[in-house]
């Protein structure tokens, strides 16, 4: 006579596997954003050097993920990879001998294809463009906060002439907002909802907007560093409170218009 | 404002060594081989791979793969 067990085995998916322990929390997201700032700042040493730290970045998001243990480090991995995938195509994209406004236009192909390419990890990218609770007056106020953001920036960091290259203003003007798309859905769009889930509201917003500016580190000017963390966070902050990105996209859109040809056609004459 | 590459930089990625601003190149190539044998191997070696893995291995090899055809064609038009 034998014996069997009446208690039914846990069924397989509430099992966690063995080695699915990485959670990504603060101090991963601060150790990330240090990695993210190195690999940047090596950029006014050597571009190879910093081609292959943002290659390391990315393999790195990439080796992690097996050893995730919850749904929103899953969630964030993607975008944490994008981001130095983006950076490494900037680097290594042949567009030296681009004038600044149309290289942002060659640039702007491949970065939406990471975007689109995060984004679809998780959901769909029209749900990445939904209003969410507010309505379109209100999405129409976040654009108008570009207005003053772009009067601090081009104080904080002068736009050089000629940057347009051939380019007439209105060709440079659909450019640039075409250009600003992509980068305004990585970092307003995916990262900062993404970061908020793991770190809280309040450190959410302020990672976000350090990353944002950690990409301007090469530059190696602190009123360039200041202006793009004053435009993560006001950003951010609209981001946050109207829970869409949609007057975010157009704010940033308004923004480069005024800064890289608005203002120095009134300014410079 | 966008971030992009500053002057500086632009100007050695230009004027630089060839064989380091050539370095950023080959870098990409090698991140690239490294993503498109990753996801040959997770995709071998199961009958189900895991698609998270390979839609993050995506990621990186699609948008590389465009990049790098770029800079072939840029060097053939520098060619010829």
């Amino acid at each position: 006579m034998t014996f069997r067990s009446v208690v039914p085995a846990p069924p397989n998916a509430l099992v966690q596997p063995a080695g699915r322990t990485l959670v990504v929390g603060l101090p991963l997201l601060i150790g990330y954003l240090t990695a993210l700032a190195l690999s940047e700042g090596l950029l006014l040493v050597s571009a190879p050097l910093a081609a292959g730290g943002f290659g390391l970045l990315a393999l790195a998001g990439c080796v992690a993920l097996p050893f995730t243990a919850d749904e929103r480090s899953q969630a964030l991995l993607p975008v944490m990879t994008a981001i130095p995938v983006v950076r490494l195509i900037v680097v290594a994209a042949p567009t030296a001998d681009f004038a600044s406004i149309p290289r942002l236009g060659v640039l702007a192909l491949p970065t939406l294809i990471v975007v689109t390419l995060a984004t679809r990890t998780r959901h769909s990218v029209g749900q990445l463009f939904r209003l969410g609770p507010s309505d379109w007056a209100t999405q129409l106020a976040v654009v108008l906060v570009a207005v003053p953001l772009a009067v601090i920036v081009y104080l904080l960091m002068p736009v050089t002439p000629g940057g347009r290259g051939n380019l007439p203003v209105i060709a440079a003007g659909i450019v640039l907002a075409l250009a600003v798309l992509p980068d305004e859905l990585l970092f307003r769009g995916l990262l900062q909802p993404a970061i908020t889930a793991v770190a809280g509201q309040r450190a959410g917003l302020y990672l976000s907007a350090m990353m944002y500016a950690a990409t301007f580190i090469a530059y190696a000017s602190v009123g360039a560093l200041a202006a793009a963390f004053a435009v993560g966070l006001a950003l951010g902050w609209c981001r946050q409170r109207t829970d869409s990105v949609v007057g975010v996209v157009g704010a940033r859109v308004v923004l480069v218009v005024l800064v890289y040809l608005a203002f120095p056609a009134i300014f410079n004459g | 404002m966008t971030p992009s590459v500053p002057p500086p930089v632009l100007d050695f990625l230009r004027y630089g060594d060839a064989k380091a601003s050539m370095s950023a190149g080959l870098v990409l190539l090698a991140v690239l081989l490294v993503a498109l044998t990753a996801k040959a191997l997770l995709q071998s070696a199961s009958p189900a791979p895991r698609q998270d893995a390979v839609r993050l291995l995506n990621i990186l090899a699609v948008p590389l793969f465009i990049v790098f055809v770029a800079i072939v064609v840029e060097r053939f038009s520098d060619l010829s």
